[in-house]
């Protein structure tokens, strides 16, 4: 349906849509929940993976090639870590089997302290992963555990 | 069944369908052979030529999934490579070991005719059969693989808020997008209905589980009152340990602390750390070398011995 809408007669009257129109108000359409709807609401939309993924690059051929160049770098970079790091551990293990074996030889009693399990070993609790930026003072060495109650 | 008779072979081409040849053969119409075409699931978004891109794997710059990984540096692997690993060796290392057998199903004497086709004894002083212990060496160092988080809400069957309030909990922690978990079976005097939304769950690995492990190690677990540590009777036999967290400790996830208007209340939830270690009591080590504390005499270990 069309109406006319005169607002002056020098003017040139309008056309305006009626059936596009919202008949109600604008708060009057929107749901209202409770607070703790909103919040479960809102929380979800922090799980929701939509909307968050970035935009796709776009690569041309020439990019395309120069970044798997650089992954497959990188990939052989990380092998070769990971083969240095094995090999370091493997001759590790042979000198720890090597000095086991000479001990046996030579002293048989200090080769069976030296060669037993070692079940319930920790390590002390006071070693750190180390960080970026550690605090000044690491360990509270003076905090002692309060007396057990009998 | 086909039979390989030439004859009716034109016929049968034209009245064969995909699994019942066997009527158009003039035999009774039943199939022996399972039909492949319904078990195999075919994922028909593959198949589709609009997206190619969606077709190559994740780790494809021109997916629109991709995600770059290694975009930080990890200090907690770099320590495990640095510093644990070697020692690790050096504790689990022994001379002239021998791979241990596990105990295993046994074969029935014979006795009876009916033990023929009967399904093999179960071992010998142990209801499940246990794995074989490997020697000690560079190649089997035990390492932490995975760790499985699980929150089962038990408020969560009167108001089903409750298990969404926790899926969001896990995420905000792990920074990892946690799966809900649904009761499985009807449990009458629990009033859990089976398909029950019940809390969340979320496998942490490589990046995301060493930053939460820092976590946990750093913030949390010292912020606790009177924690005792982890059980030294904790653990699976096969060198994967359990424990879990109250609610309240939840409370000192930095995440949570931080929006604590946000989080009337939290849940409690249970870890389990998957190792490569090959008993509970390596697992254990291997753990305390991250900061994890321990308490509680151990198996098979005079107290003296536990080392702390």
């Amino acid at each position: 349906m069309l109406t006319q809408t005169t607002q002056g007669s020098l003017k040139q009257p309008t056309l305006q849509l009626l059936r596009g129109l919202r008949t109600k108000s604008k708060n009057s359409r929107v749901a209202t929940v409770s607070a703790a709807t909103q919040r479960i609401i809102t929380g979800l939309s922090v799980l929701s993976g939509r909307k968050k993924y970035p935009r796709i690059l776009k690569l041309s051929n020439e990019d395309l090639i120069r970044h798997d160049t650089i992954q497959a770098a990188w990939a052989q970079y990380q092998r070769d870590i990971r083969t240095d790091r094995q090999s370091v551990l493997d001759k590790q293990y042979d000198s720890i089997i090597n000095a086991m074996e000479d001990l046996k030889i030579t002293n048989m009693e200090l080769f069976k302290i030296a060669n037993k399990k070692e079940k319930g070993k920790r390590f002390p609790l006071d070693a750190r992963i180390p960080v970026d930026f550690p605090p000044n003072k690491v360990w509270h060495y003076e905090v002692k555990a309060p007396a057990e109650k009998k | 069944m086909f039979s390989p008779k030439p004859t009716a072979s034109l016929s049968v081409a034209a009245l064969r369908q995909f699994t019942t040849s066997a009527v158009a053969l003039g035999k009774p119409g039943c199939n022996t052979i399972k039909p492949v075409h319904h078990r195999v699931k075919i994922n028909k978004n593959k198949l589709s030529h609009r997206f190619p891109e969606l077709n190559l794997s994740k780790n494809d710059i021109r997916n629109p999934a991709f995600k770059p990984t290694s975009t930080y540096q990890d200090r907690v692997e770099e320590h495990y490579h640095n510093t644990i690993a070697s020692d690790l060796l050096l504790i689990n290392a022994q001379e002239g070991e021998f791979t241990q057998f596990g105990k295993k199903r046994r074969e029935w004497d014979g006795s009876s005719p009916y033990h023929l086709n009967r399904s093999l004894r179960k071992p010998q002083g142990s209801e499940a059969e246990t794995l074989d212990i490997k020697p000690h060496t560079a190649s089997n160092i035990p390492k932490i693989e995975a760790i499985h988080i699980n929150c089962y809400v038990e408020s969560a069957k009167d108001n089903a808020n409750h298990a969404l309030n926790s899926l969001v909990q896990i995420q905000q922690i792990t920074g990892v997008k946690p799966k809900p978990i649904f009761a499985k079976t009807n449990v009458i005097h629990w009033r859990v209905r089976a398909g029950f939304q019940m809390g969340a769950r979320v496998t942490l690995k490589g990046r995301p589980m060493n930053q939460f492990l820092s976590t946990l190690t750093d913030i949390v677990l010292p912020r606790i009152r009177e924690y005792k540590g982890i059980s030294n009777k904790s653990g699976d036999r096969t060198g994967n340990i359990q424990f879990g967290l109250t609610p309240d400790d939840i409370r000192y996830f930095p995440e949570i602390e931080s929006n604590q208007d946000l989080w009337p209340k939290t849940y409690g939830m249970h870890f389990n750390v998957v190792t490569s270690a090959q008993t509970d009591a390596e697992a254990r080590t291997l753990l305390s070398a991250y900061g994890l504390p321990f308490h509680g005499s151990e198996k098979g270990t005079k107290p003296e011995n536990i080392e702390y």
